[in-house]
């Protein structure tokens, strides 16, 4: 449809829209060209994948441990959730102004929006996950005389096994949401940077490009994780 | 009796203002199989709560053998009537589901749970999970979880409960043939008064809460036992004019 509507009907102006063989002759050429934006493209994937990973390893790192704390402990809850609750409307990218104030615009603001933008669905899925654990199955372990740890480790989080991943999911697209609106508006590399770059240039072929990366990088996140969520519940 | 295993003596549990059970005494001899029948809401649950030591007792004791009932020390089995497989695991790991939560090791707990299995004639569905199971057949892996743990008493809460009538007699087969087997106490409560006659050794007939025994019943009929023989007739007939009230 895409290539009938450009580059056999020219519904639209290639300058507008261009086709999809123009697209795939400038995501080759990319690969070596610095031309427009001042990096090739394997520059700004790996500068905005290396930002991805910080952010979304530190967001899971702590936002799985304490989504499973707040679906577990009353006393956690009772805690942690005003504040969870507090910060929780609060954008990722409404941090941004805060962020280059603190941090300046390298990276490690960027990594903290990230883990903020990770942080969040992690927690609210493990916390939902844990909660909604059966309580006949924590019964059942009790009889068998698990405590309160094993009754966590061996019914709640194989229990809540889907909904953890979803929360890695849900976090993994947000991260690269965030991490692209954050490189638009302060970034010297990446592909948000290429999009907003070549949206000034004029050059809709590089944004599609720098789409389609994207595009592509999550959905290989995303079956990595499948991939993982298979091999733990056969674990 | 002189010959009791499980002794309860004076258990007493309130709720608030409700008193559940006051004063409650029931003695259980060893591969004894009692059917506990009592009116919806009686407290039966919290009974075998109470014995699991998931409800605490406001006073009473329960000894097993002489000695506190203490679900760490591998005693005490429990088949509720609620689904209780693991959806994620298999029925060969749900079967040893139990054992590994006591900490045996994966190889030893496989092969106890596939032996279980197999006495249940389940080995064909060793690897499908509860989802790919009949109601039945989830109940069978219900009980080959709680025989691997080799339990010295067997606590049943209305466990067939919501299965047919047809697979019921077949599952009910399977426990006496394991309780044969094993020689497992059993403490089973329903409120099928026909499954009570056809399993049980004693039928205890409870009242309304707080609960006391009604009617201790001793059942002489042999096994296998026929539903449609006079004296089982007789005696369902004589069960269910004590529990008529409710």
């Amino acid at each position: 449809m895409w290539h009938l509507a450009t580059d056999v009907w020219h519904l639209t102006s290639p300058k507008l829209l261009p086709g999809p063989v123009k697209v795939f002759e400038d995501f080759i050429a990319k690969f070596s060209s610095k031309r427009s934006d001042g990096a090739t493209l394997p520059d700004h994937t790996w500068s905005s994948l290396v930002l991805v990973l910080k952010g979304y390893f530190f967001g899971v790192l702590v936002g799985m441990p304490l989504g499973i704390m707040m679906g577990w402990s009353k006393w956690v809850r009772r805690f942690i959730r005003p504040l969870f609750d507090l910060l929780r409307p609060i954008p990722p990218v409404g941090w941004l102004p805060v962020v280059l104030i603190l941090f300046g615009i390298g990276q490690e603001g960027k990594v903290f929006i990230i883990f903020f933008a990770t942080l969040m669905p992690c927690v609210l899925n493990a916390y939902s996950g844990i909660t909604q654990t059966g309580e006949s199955l924590l019964t059942l372990a009790q009889s068998f005389g698990a405590g309160r740890v094993k009754q966590l480790f061996f019914v709640a989080i194989p229990s809540a096994l889907p909904q953890l991943f979803t929360g890695l999911r849900t976090a993994l697209s947000t991260s690269w949401a965030t991490l692209v609106a954050a490189e638009m508006l302060a970034a010297q590399k990446g592909l948000g940077h290429m999009i907003q770059i070549n949206r000034m240039n004029s050059n809709p072929s590089y944004i599609i490009v720098a789409m389609l990366v994207i595009g592509v990088t999550g959905a290989l996140f995303s079956l990595v994780l499948g991939l993982a969520e298979k091999l733990l519940r056969r674990s | 009796m002189d010959d009791t295993y499980l002794s309860i003596n004076g258990l007493s549990k309130r709720f608030g203002s409700l008193s559940v059970i006051e004063d409650f005494s029931l003695q259980i001899a060893q591969s004894e199989f009692v059917c506990v029948v009592g009116p919806t809401g009686c407290g039966k649950t919290t009974l075998l709560r109470c014995l699991m030591g998931l409800a605490k007792a406001d006073a009473g004791t329960i000894l097993l053998n002489g000695q506190p009932l203490s679900l760490k020390e591998s005693c005490v089995g429990y088949i509720s009537q609620e689904d209780t497989l693991m959806p994620w695991l298999n029925a060969l790991d749900n079967a040893a589901f139990g054992i590994k939560i006591r900490g045996t090791p994966r190889s030893e707990r496989r092969q106890i749970a596939g032996k279980a299995l197999d006495k249940l004639g389940l080995s064909d569905i060793a690897s499908r999970f509860p989802r790919e199971m009949s109601a039945s057949q989830q109940k069978q892996v219900t009980l080959a979880r709680a025989l691997c743990a080799e339990p010295e008493i067997l606590l049943m809460d209305e466990p067939y409960s919501q299965i047919d009538s047809t697979s019921r007699r077949g599952l009910w087969e399977d426990l006496l043939r394991l309780k044969a087997q094993t020689g497992v106490t059993v403490l089973f409560i329903t409120h099928n008064v026909e499954e009570a006659v056809y399993l049980a050794d004693r039928i205890v007939v409870l009242s309304d809460k707080p609960i006391v025994i009604k009617q201790d019943i001793r059942v002489t009929l042999p096994f296998p036992r026929d539903i449609a023989d006079s004296a089982f007739i007789e005696l369902r007939e004589r069960v269910t004019e004590e529990i008529k009230w409710w």
